[in-house]
Order: C-alpha cells, then sequence, then structure tokens
C-alpha cells in the first residue's frame, strides 16, 4: 500500500460523505455523513504522517477525533431542539426562513 | 499660552457651548440659561481671538496643525487640520466674535416673546454658526475652509428656517440652502481640481495660468454664492425672513463676508489669474451699482439693507479684484461693526413697531432717541460720511480702483456711493421722521439694556474704527501676500457724493412721504416690481429652459436607464432569491457546488 | 514553557478566565441575582482590554505555534470591544428571555472571544483548527439560545432553525476545511506555518489552500457559502445577531490573515485569484438579493455579505497596503454592522416586528435612535464623512493600485464594486426613507435598555469618530499589516530544496524524514523547534 492508495482511499471516503451530507434527510444521518468527511481527513493526517515518517499526523488526528465529538455532541443537542420544536428531525422541516 | 492656542479657545469654545446645548437638553430648554452658555462661551472666543491679535502683534502668525488624513501609502494624500494665524485670521477670528457676542446678547432682548425651549434651540445654532465661521476663518487649508464653509451654510438654513412654522420662512431658508449649495459646487470642485493639480489643498500653490484661472473661477462661483453677487444674490432679500438679529450675523457681518474672506485667503492663487481678478472687479462693481439701485426702492426696512449689504461686498469684491487685499479686508472689518449696527437698529425698530414696512414707522425719532443716533452712525458710517469708520475703508477701495486704472468699476462705485447716501437718507427719514404712521409707531419705546448695550458698543465701533486702518494694515501686513498701501487721503470726490446722497435724500424726503419725480424717475429705472420681474423672467426663463432640458434629459435618458438597471437587478433579484430556498440541504448543496468549483479551479488552472 | 511564553499569551488567557470565572459566579447565585453576571462579563472583558494596553504580548511561544505581535494585538482588541458591546446590547434579551440560563449565555459568548482572540495569532495548523472552533462551537449553540417551547411558530422554533441551518453548514463547511489542512499539512510535511511558507507547489497544496478557503469562506459568508447567513440572522436572538454578524468575520478575517498572508504569502498563485472570483461574486449576490429585502435583518445579512466582498476585494491584492485596508474596513464593519443591527434589535425589542415597517417614522418616535441608524445607513452605504466612507474608499484605491496579472481584472471588480454600492445605496435609502419620510404607526418612544443605549452609543462614537479622524486607525492598520507579511525567504532548507534540483532520483519518504541521494534529512515538528516565526 502507497500513499497514493490512501489519498484514493480518503478521497473515495469523503466523496461519500459529501453524497450523504447531500441526499440524507434525516439529521442523525447528516451528522454521521459529517464524521465520514471528518474522517477522511484524519486517514490524510495518518497516511501523510505515516509515510512522512512523522508523529504530526497522528497528532493532529486525535484532536480531530476530539474536536469532532464535541462538535456532534452540539449537533445532536441541536437535533434534540429541532425535535421538540417541529415533532420530527427531517432538516427540511426546518424552512421558516427563505428567499 | 501660545498664539495658537488661543485660538484654538477662540474656534473650539463655541463648539463646546453647542455641543452642551445639544446633549444636555435640560439646559437647553431653559432658554434663559442656554442663552447664558451661549454669550459666555462666545466671550470666551472673543478673549482668545483678541489674545490671538495680541500674540500676533508681538510675535507674528503661528500655527498649530494636527494630521488629519495620513496618507497612509494607498492615498497620496496627507491633510492637516487646526489653526492658521496670521495677520488676516487673527484680526478676522475677533470681528467675528465681537460682532456674534453683541447679536447673542441683543437677541436675548429681541426673542424675550419665544418660548424658552425654542430660544434654546436658537442659541445652539447660534454657537454652532459662530463655531463654523471660526474654523472656516482660522482654517491653515482650503479643505478645513471648505468644511466651515458648509456648516455655515447648514446653520445659516437652520437659522434662516428659525421660524419654521412660517411658510415664508421655510421657503427662505430652502432657497438660501439651494442657491449657496449651487454656488458651493463650484468650491468643491475647485478643490478638488486644486488638488488634482497640486496634490495639496494649501492657497500657497503654484499653479499654471489656465489651471489658475479655471480653479479661481470656481472659486469665484462659490463665491457668488455665499456672498450674495449678482445673479446669485437672490436667496439674501429672502433670508430677511429670519430674525432680525440673525441677519444682522449672518447675511451681514460674517457668513457673507466668508466669500470675501476666501478671496483674501486665496489672495495667492488670484494673482495668479489676471483674468478672474478683472472679471471680479467687474462683478463686484457691478453688483455694488445694480443692488445700490435696488436697495432705493424698497419698502421693507430690512430688504434695504440686505440689498446694502449685496452692493458693499460688491465694493470689497471690486478692491480684491483690483488687486488690493488689504482695502477689501479692511472695509470688510468696518463693514462688519456697521452693517450689523444698522441691522441690529432696524431690529430694535421692528421689534417696537412690529412690522418690517417702512410704511408703518415713522417719526420714531422722538420715541426711541437712543436708536435713531446710533442708526444714524451706522447710516453715516456705510455712506462713507467724513470721519466715519466706512469713510476710510470706502475711501480706500475706490483709490485702488483709479490706481490699477479699471475706470469703469471706478465709475460704478463712485455713483454707488452717491446711490449708498441717497437709499440711507431715504431710510432715516421714513423711518424716523415725519408722522407716525402706525398706531404701533406711536407707542413705541426703547428697548431694554441687553439690546442697547450691542448698539451702543457697536455704534462706538462704527464711528471710531476707520482711525485704527494703520494698525490693521500693521497687523494685516504680517500676511507677505496682502498687498496694497494703506495712506490715508481725503477722497473729495466720494465725500462730495456721499454729501450730495444725503442732501438729495433730504430734498426728496425730507417733506413728504410720497415717493417725489426724483425717485419715480429713478424708479422708471429701477422700480422694484419691474426689474424684479424681469429680473425674475430672465432667471425663470433661463433656469426653466436649464431646467426643462435637464428634465427632459432626466426623464428620457437618465431615467431610463436607471429604470433598465434598476428593473435588471431587480428582477435579477427576484428570480434569485428563488434560490434560498429555506431548506438547509440546498445550502449545502450550493456550498459543496462552491468548494468544487474551487477545487477543479485550483487543480486544472 | 515559561513564564516569559505565557506573557504573550496574556490577553487569550484572560478571556478564558473571564468565561471561567462568569460560569462559576453564575452557579453560586441564587437565580434572582443572575443578571449580574452580564456586567461581571462586561467589566472582566473590560479589564482584559485595559490591559492589552500594559502588557507587551510580543513574542512567540507554544514552540512557534503561536505569535503575538502588533497585527494580533489590533484584531485583538477588535474582538474584546465587539464583545463588551455585544454583551451590553444583548444584557436586557437575555434577561428576559432566558432568566435562568443566563450565565451559560456569557460563558458560551466568552468561551467563542477566546477562541477570536487566539487566532491572530495562530503560527499552526492545529491551533488554527483549535482555535477555529473554540471560536464557532459556542456560536452554534447561541444560535439557539432562545426559550424552547413546543409552538412551531414561537421564538423557540425560530432560534432552533437558525441554529440547525448555521450548524449543519458549519459542520459540513469544518470538515471540508479539515480535509484541505490535510492537503496542505501532508504537503508541508508539517503542521507549522513555517512548513507551508517552505513547502513545495504541488497541485495537492493548491487544491487544500482553496478547500481551507471554503472553509474559512463559510464564516465570514463568502457567496456561494453565505446561505446560512439570512435565515440564521433571522431567527437567532436579536442581540446575538450583532454579534455574530461582526465579531466572528472579523475573527474570520483573521484567520485569512494568518493562514492566507503569513502562511500561504508565497504562494500567492494558489489563491489570490480564487479569492478576487470569490469577492465578485460575494459582492455581486450580497448587493442584488439585498434589494427585494422587507426584514431590516435579512436586509443587514445580505448587506454584510455584500462587505465581506469588498474586504476580500482587497485582500485578493495579496499585497501588505491591501491587507491593512483589509484590517481598516474591518474595524469600520464591525462598529457600523453592530449598531445597525443594535438598532433594529432596539426597534423590533419595542413593537415585536422585525419588517422594514416597524422602522416607520422612528425619527418621530425616537429622534436619536433615528439619527443613530442614518449614520450606520450612510456608514454601511459609503457617504462621506462615516467609517465606511474610508474603508471603501481605501479598499478601492488598493485593489486600483494593484500590479502584476491581476490587474485587469482588479480594475474590473472595482468597477463593478462602484457600482454596486450605488445599488446598495437604494437598499439603505429605503430603510432610511421608512424612518423619517413616513408617519410612525404610534407616536410612543421607543423604549431603550440601558446597556442597549451604551452599546449603541459606543458604535455611533467609533462611526462618527472613524470618519472624522480615519488618522490614527489608518495607521494602527499599516502597522498591524506589516506585522502579517509572510518573513522573506529564508535559505531553503535540505527537504525543499531537493525538489528544485532536477534531480533525476527522486527523494523516497522513510520513517523519520527523507531519502535524498542517499542523505537522511529529517523532517518534521521537531524542525520547527527553534523557529521564530513573525520576526
Amino acid at each position: 500500500m502507497t500513499l497514493t492508495t490512501c489519498l484514493i482511499l480518503s478521497a473515495a471516503l469523503f466523496s461519500v460523505g459529501l453524497y450523504g451530507l447531500l441526499t440524507r434527510r434525516h439529521a442523525v444521518g447528516i451528522l454521521l455523513s459529517i464524521e465520514v468527511m471528518a474522517n477522511a481527513a484524519n486517514l490524510n493526517f495518518v497516511a501523510f504522517a505515516h509515510y512522512g515518517g512523522a508523529s504530526w499526523g497522528q497528532a493532529f488526528a486525535l484532536f480531530v477525533l476530539g474536536l469532532t465529538v464535541a462538535e456532534v455532541a452540539i449537533g445532536l443537542a441541536l437535533v434534540m431542539l429541532l425535535f421538540r420544536s417541529h415533532k420530527d428531525v427531517l432538516v427540511d422541516l426546518a424552512n421558516a426562513f427563505k428567499h | 499660552m501660545t498664539t495658537p492656542m488661543w485660538a484654538l479657545i477662540a474656534v473650539f469654545a463655541p463648539l463646546a457651548s453647542a455641543l452642551l446645548l445639544a446633549v444636555l437638553a435640560p439646559i437647553r430648554r431653559r432658554g434663559g440659561l442656554a442663552a447664558a452658555v451661549s454669550i459666555t462661551f462666545a466671550l470666551a472666543s472673543l478673549v482668545g481671538a483678541i489674545f490671538a491679535v495680541i500674540g500676533t502683534l508681538h510675535a507674528g502668525g503661528s500655527d498649530w496643525t494636527r494630521s488629519w488624513l495620513a496618507s497612509g501609502g494607498a492615498l497620496p494624500l496627507s491633510v492637516t487640520f487646526g489653526v492658521h494665524v496670521d495677520g488676516v485670521s487673527a484680526p478676522m477670528l475677533a470681528v467675528v466674535a465681537l460682532v456674534a457676542t453683541c447679536v447673542q446678547l441683543f437677541s436675548t432682548g429681541y426673542l424675550d416673546d419665544e418660548s424658552s425651549a425654542s430660544r434654546g434651540r436658537y442659541f445652539a445654532y447660534q454657537s454652532l454658526f459662530l463655531f463654523s465661521m471660526q474654523l472656516l476663518v482660522a482654517a491653515p487649508n482650503l479643505l478645513q475652509l471648505f468644511f466651515g464653509w458648509e456648516i455655515v451654510g447648514a446653520t445659516s438654513y437652520l437659522l434662516i428656517g428659525y421660524w419654521y412654522k412660517k411658510p415664508s420662512a421655510a421657503r427662505a431658508a430652502v432657497k438660501a440652502f439651494w442657491v449657496t449649495k449651487f454656488a458651493d459646487m463650484g468650491l468643491l470642485i475647485g478643490l478638488v481640481a486644486l488638488f488634482g493639480f497640486t496634490g495639496s489643498f494649501e492657497w500657497t500653490a503654484q499653479l499654471a495660468p489656465a489651471a489658475a484661472t479655471a480653479v479661481t473661477l470656481l472659486f469665484v462661483l462659490a463665491v457668488m454664492g455665499k456672498s450674495a453677487q449678482f445673479p446669485l444674490h437672490v436667496w439674501l432679500p429672502d433670508a430677511m425672513e429670519g430674525p432680525t438679529p440673525v441677519s444682522a450675523l449672518l447675511h451681514a457681518a460674517t457668513m457673507v463676508a466668508a466669500g470675501v474672506y476666501l478671496v483674501v485667503r486665496a489672495q495667492p492663487l488670484f494673482a495668479q489669474a489676471p483674468f478672474t481678478q478683472h472679471f471680479l472687479a467687474y462683478l463686484g462693481a457691478g453688483t455694488a451699482l445694480f443692488a445700490a439701485l435696488l436697495a432705493l426702492v424698497q419698502t421693507d426696512l430690512k430688504r434695504v439693507l440686505a440689498y446694502s449689504t449685496c452692493s458693499q461686498l460688491g465694493y470689497m469684491l471690486a478692491a480684491l479684484g483690483a488687486g488690493s487685499a488689504f482695502a477689501g479686508f479692511f472695509h470688510l472689518t468696518t463693514h462688519a461693526f456697521f452693517k450689523a449696527l444698522l441691522f441690529l437698529a432696524a431690529g430694535s425698530v421692528i421689534h417696537a413697531v412690529g412690522s418690517n414696512e417702512m410704511s408703518k414707522m415713522g417719526g420714531l425719532w422722538k420715541k426711541m432717541p437712543l436708536t435713531m443716533l446710533v442708526f444714524i452712525a451706522g447710516a453715516f458710517s456705510l455712506a462713507g460720511f467724513p470721519g466715519f469708520a466706512g469713510f476710510f475703508s470706502k475711501d480706500l477701495i475706490i483709490d485702488s480702483l483709479s490706481e490699477h486704472h479699471l475706470w469703469a468699476p471706478y465709475a460704478a462705485l463712485l455713483l454707488g456711493a452717491f446711490l449708498t447716501a441717497l437709499y440711507m437718507g431715504r431710510a432715516i427719514l421714513l423711518t424716523f421722521f415725519g408722522p407716525h404712521e402706525s398706531h404701533e409707531a406711536e407707542h413705541a419705546h426703547e428697548p431694554g439694556w441687553s439690546m442697547k448695550l450691542p448698539l451702543i458698543v457697536l455704534a462706538l465701533l462704527s464711528v471710531g474704527a476707520g482711525f485704527f486702518g494703520g494698525d490693521l494694515w500693521h497687523l494685516a501686513s504680517l500676511t507677505d501676500y496682502v498687498h496694497g498701501v494703506y495712506h490715508f487721503r481725503f477722497g473729495a470726490v466720494a465725500s462730495v457724493l456721499a454729501l450730495s446722497g444725503f442732501v438729495v435724500a433730504w430734498v426728496a424726503w425730507g417733506k413728504t412721504r410720497e415717493e417725489p419725480a426724483l425717485a419715480r424717475s429713478l424708479a422708471a429705472f429701477a422700480n422694484r416690481a419691474w426689474v424684479d420681474r424681469l429680473y425674475v423672467f430672465g432667471y425663470r426663463a433661463g433656469l426653466l429652459l436649464v431646467s426643462d432640458v435637464a428634465a427632459w434629459i432626466d426623464r428620457y435618458i437618465v431615467d431610463a436607464l436607471v429604470n433598465v438597471v434598476g428593473s435588471f437587478f431587480l428582477l435579477g433579484a427576484r428570480r434569485a432569491r428563488r434560490l434560498q430556498t429555506g431548506n438547509v440541504q440546498d445550502y449545502l448543496f450550493a456550498m459543496s457546488l462552491g468548494a468544487i468549483a474551487l477545487a477543479v479551479w485550483s487543480i486544472w488552472r | 514553557m515559561n513564564l516569559h511564553d505565557l506573557r504573550v499569551l496574556t490577553l487569550d488567557i484572560g478571556v478564558a478566565l473571564s468565561a471561567i470565572l462568569v460560569l462559576l459566579v453564575d452557579l453560586v447565585l441564587p437565580a434572582a441575582r443572575r443578571k449580574l453576571t452580564a456586567p461581571l462579563a462586561a467589566l472582566l472583558l473590560t479589564a482584559v482590554l485595559v490591559a492589552s494596553f500594559f502588557v507587551d504580548t510580543t513574542g512567540t511561544t507554544a514552540w512557534g505555534a503561536y505569535s503575538g505581535s502588533a497585527g494580533t494585538l489590533f484584531f485583538q482588541r477588535l474582538f474584546l470591544a465587539a464583545g463588551i458591546v455585544g454583551i451590553l446590547g444583548g444584557m436586557a434579551h437575555v434577561a428576559k428571555q432566558t432568566r435562568f440560563r443566563q450565565g451559560e449565555y456569557y460563558f458560551l459568548l466568552l468561551c467563542s472571544l477566546a477562541g477570536m482572540t487566539l487566532l491572530p495569532g495562530v503560527r499552526d495548523l492545529i491551533l488554527l483548527l483549535i482555535s477555529f472552533e473554540l471560536m464557532g462551537l459556542p456560536l452554534y449553540v447561541l444560535a439557539a439560545y432562545e426559550k424552547s417551547a413546543g409552538d412551531p411558530q414561537g421564538r423557540g422554533a425560530r432560534a432552533s432553525e437558525a441554529g440547525i441551518k448555521l450548524y449543519l453548514v458549519g459542520a459540513a463547511s469544518t470538515a471540508i476545511a479539515l480535509f484541505g489542512l490535510s492537503y496542505l499539512a501532508g504537503v508541508a510535511g508539517g503542521t507549522s506555518f513555517h512548513a507551508l511558507q517552505t513547502a513545495h507547489h504541488t497541485r495537492l497544496f493548491a487544491l487544500g489552500a482553496v478547500l481551507v478557503l471554503a472553509g474559512i469562506g463559510f464564516k465570514l459568508g463568502v457567496a456561494p457559502f453565505h446561505m446560512w447567513v439570512p435565515d440564521t440572522y433571522e431567527g437567532a436572538p436579536g442581540p446575538f445577531v450583532a454579534f455574530l454578524s461582526a465579531a466572528p468575520k472579523a475573527a474570520a478575517i483573521a484567520a485569512l490573515c494568518a493562514v492566507f498572508f503569513t502562511g500561504l504569502g508565497q504562494h500567492q498563485a494558489d489563491w489570490a485569484p480564487a479569492m478576487a472570483g470569490l469577492a465578485f461574486l460575494t459582492m455581486f449576490v450580497g448587493s442584488i438579493l439585498a434589494i427585494p429585502q422587507k426584514n431590516v435583518r435579512r436586509l443587514l445579512a445580505y448587506s454584510g455579505v455584500a462587505h465581506v466582498g469588498y474586504m476580500l476585494l482587497a485582500f485578493a491584492t495579496g499585497t501588505t497596503d491591501g491587507l491593512a485596508m483589509v484590517l481598516f474596513y474591518a474595524v469600520a464593519y464591525v462598529a457600523t454592522n453592530v449598531g445597525a443591527f443594535l438598532v433594529a434589535h432596539a426597534v423590533a425589542a419595542d413593537s415585536g416586528d422585525d419588517l422594514a415597517t416597524g422602522l416607520r417614522g422612528l425619527h418621530k418616535r425616537s429622534p436619536w435612535l433615528a439619527v443613530a441608524l442614518l449614520v450606520f445607513l450612510l456608514s454601511l452605504a459609503g457617504i462621506p464623512f462615516v467609517a465606511g466612507f474610508w474603508a471603501k474608499l481605501y479598499v478601492f484605491v488598493a485593489a486600483w493600485k494593484v500590479v502584476g496579472p491581476m490587474r485587469g481584472f482588479m480594475h474590473v471588480l472595482v468597477a463593478v464594486g462602484a457600482v454596486l454600492s450605488v445599488v446598495a445605496l437604494f437598499f439603505y435609502m429605503q430603510l432610511a426613507r421608512a424612518a423619517y419620510m413616513e408617519d410612525p404607526p404610534d407616536e410612543k418612544p421607543v423604549r431603550v435598555a440601558f446597556g442597549l443605549r451604551v452599546a449603541i452609543v459606543a458604535c455611533l462614537v467609533a462611526v462618527v469618530g472613524i470618519g472624522a479622524y480615519p488618522g490614527p486607525l489608518l495607521e494602527a492598520s499599516h502597522a498591524a499589516a506589516a506585522k502579517f507579511e509572510a518573513p522573506s525567504p529564508r535559505p531553503i532548507p535540505l527537504t525543499a530544496r531537493w525538489l528544485r534540483m532536477n534531480d533525476p532520483s527522486p527523494p523516497r519518504l522513510v520513517r523519520g524524514g527523507f531519502l535524498i541521494n542517499g542523505e537522511h534529512v529529517s523532517d518534521g515538528p521537531g524542525m520547527n523547534h527553534h523557529t521564530v516565526l513573525g520576526d
């Protein structure tokens, strides 16, 4: 396995996440898709660091993991709020503001 | 305390007062307190100005400036603000502050039947006006002068429209604003052109001859508006709708003098443009004669004085056109005193009689002897009666024209001198002599001390200021570009003309209040209605033609363009806003498209 | 790290400690006294702001990951001032709407501020990510910070919509930026800006740069990443919107300065044209879409988008002069926009109406408020002599004077920008006309809470002050911009040197570094250990 294969894999993973981001109507599904995109980046970090022979990539990935946890926690709280006010968690229900 | 510090006090004390009155509503609403604050700060300004004059006499001019717009790399622009104290600005600061103090004191009596809140508003405007005028006078460059000039215009609008519930006052305020605003464009464009040519706003800039002529002609346009020169003088008579003290301060002594002051200040620029100077001489002399004729046939006392102001400003500009900055400046100072005096005395009469019309006055000399005395002192000074202040300065102007062999303006000014005495004689006779023409005139009485005191101070100055011409010359000559000479020479011709003017007035109006045959024959030439109508017709026809053409272009070309472009934008906007669907996934989609577009660009560029 | 190092972070630590203190005080205060947390937070921030004038924070710390200078100080003072004004302006609303959760509101606001104060000084991609998120995460919560009720039309539902939209777009853009960061760091072989400065240019690197630009562009509201802006502004709590519309945008500008100017200053060709293109789109979209808006907040939201376009225009010049103009613009924009939103909030809080009709006849109801609104609108429209005029003028001048291949395009952009500012005049003056020319629904004066009044006056003073006397701010922004300049090219380290040699045998990546011509070269964080940046 080379660096290039890793980069292609992570690009594919990112695209999968992006596809989910644009097609899932369910809020939790969208959150998961964003997680997939973030992890594609993580894969890059680790791969670059591994083939570059330095440890900064692992460190970066750990920080990203921590941050995404915080982000998802807030996201779920907002989804709860959405559920409370709109009785469902389909994101296209929140469309009072437009144009 | 250095000289510039005193000048700073002179400039900023009125600002402090204006801010106090604007921000602290409780002070403003109590009219008497507001008046006290305003007058105190005006006095502070006067004291500052006097010390600035003394400092200049002892140690010459000096500056206090700070960088206002730093060039900062991106813009090749460096402008300073501050005060520039020299032999011209220091005495001017003092004159403005002195007249303003007198006028404000006078106003406390004049406006005693206004509500106290509206008096507070009046004094807030007065303070703001004084600040803007001092800002203009002390300006170290033409840009700051322009700022002062604009604020002066705005406060003039506020003060003319002080009785804003009176439709004629509101109209007059708007008219004054538009006419002067139109003229101010000349100053603005001139300044931009000056900056374009030289990269600075200094009046000492050196220009190519053609550029100098263009810039100064643009300045002259602004001067014509502010100093009420033909044909832009139309706003001044209407501005008499404001309270009389306002007329005394703004439309006689200071604001209208700003135009003349600009020419004095920018003398180094004007000296580079002989054509402009000639134009100025003829313009000034023409206006001096024309306005004097109109003054002769007015029935409204304030309008007589208003046209007289146009006329006298014409004298000053004629002197400046002849290249004698000092003669113009000297007349500017003496005129400030005696014209303010005349207006305040007229205000005292109007306050007592309750009307501006001279046909409602008459015989007031018994009821108001002091007012009559000071009015006559002012009139004699204005007419150039030997020994009075105006005599010295006016003679200097007429002399300077003959020295430069400008014979046509010279003749016009001589004739103007005769007419000045004639219309002032007529005004005195109609106002103070003959029978009482109205019930109010019978029961008129002298005003209180708050109004008498300023009258007396200004009367003393109107009588005596002329003897200090030598000192003023000494002061002004500290400024290197003030040319001209000061020499006292008895102007026999002008004196005889002034005396004969009074005599003719006595013959014509001494016994009867009917307009005599002489006046009628003059009126055939300069009948107010006729000239005004002709004038209004010409002005309107010209203006209407221009405005019709402009309106046509505006309606069918500019509007069409604006409408097309506008509806293009509006339609586009209406279409485009539908993209904002309210669904967050569409936003994510747009965002992804954007990111992908960027990615594609970065890889395949 | 020693004490000397911590001094560089004084202000950031001060803000963070303030946040914790506010949370602790909130814990011990009885419910009735919780409104004291607002003045406490404002006071603490004021103390930090005052401290910024006495503590010397220049220097580099955290192993080169953070560097304090006049440039960071410029931004930090701006954030602190915006924070203070934001807190004062929101006091009354927060106390009324969320009585029992006041402390958390200010805690979150201060956390976000702590992230902002870090941003201009970051010199490392990890720290950039952390501080960007520290700024962003609390904003998601604050956007939804209203009483939550079941009513789908109620304030709570509106705020939840504002929050979820901000969150989803924000999280997605973070993911995109993260992906870009991974390319940047990977190609540069390290996370420090020094590594970026010396990185060899590849397509992957350029791709990373534009993805990071997209991620930061979200926070700025750059078209086409702007679509959350109007919706969130419409639904989120009023005074918070005033803060959100200004401070995070300025912080995003700070991040742009750090990343693109300091970090990628030597790779301008990778981002400057893209930024110019985005500037064009952003100016255009913001100005055009503002025209048909009836809701004051939506209108101001689009106008804010347009203003970001002007800032990007100057940024895209890539010159220090241009950057100085961006900084000047940022200050003018923050003061004006916070003020305008606060006035709109004051009127809406009184009448419960966010539409432009709520401003009708304002000058008869509250003349001073109307004057303030007029001044802010004039500044937004760029009329002399208020702050916005100089900002716009300087930006146009800086963009006009750009030299190089982008010159023609920049001239077109300046022309477009000038036309669009005329278009903008139209919708700003519509608001002014409503306030001055139309009759009020009722003659009652608008009740403005004390803190809100202070905040509006502060903005007014700033806008008028900058307009009357722009010199000092101009000098300060020039001094600050100079500090963001990328250091002049240093002796190129070996890792980069091989890339410039036409070496027939390409280097191989091995554990612990590169193998170049048989010579082992280590790369990674260790290499940057002794690097001092920004000097």
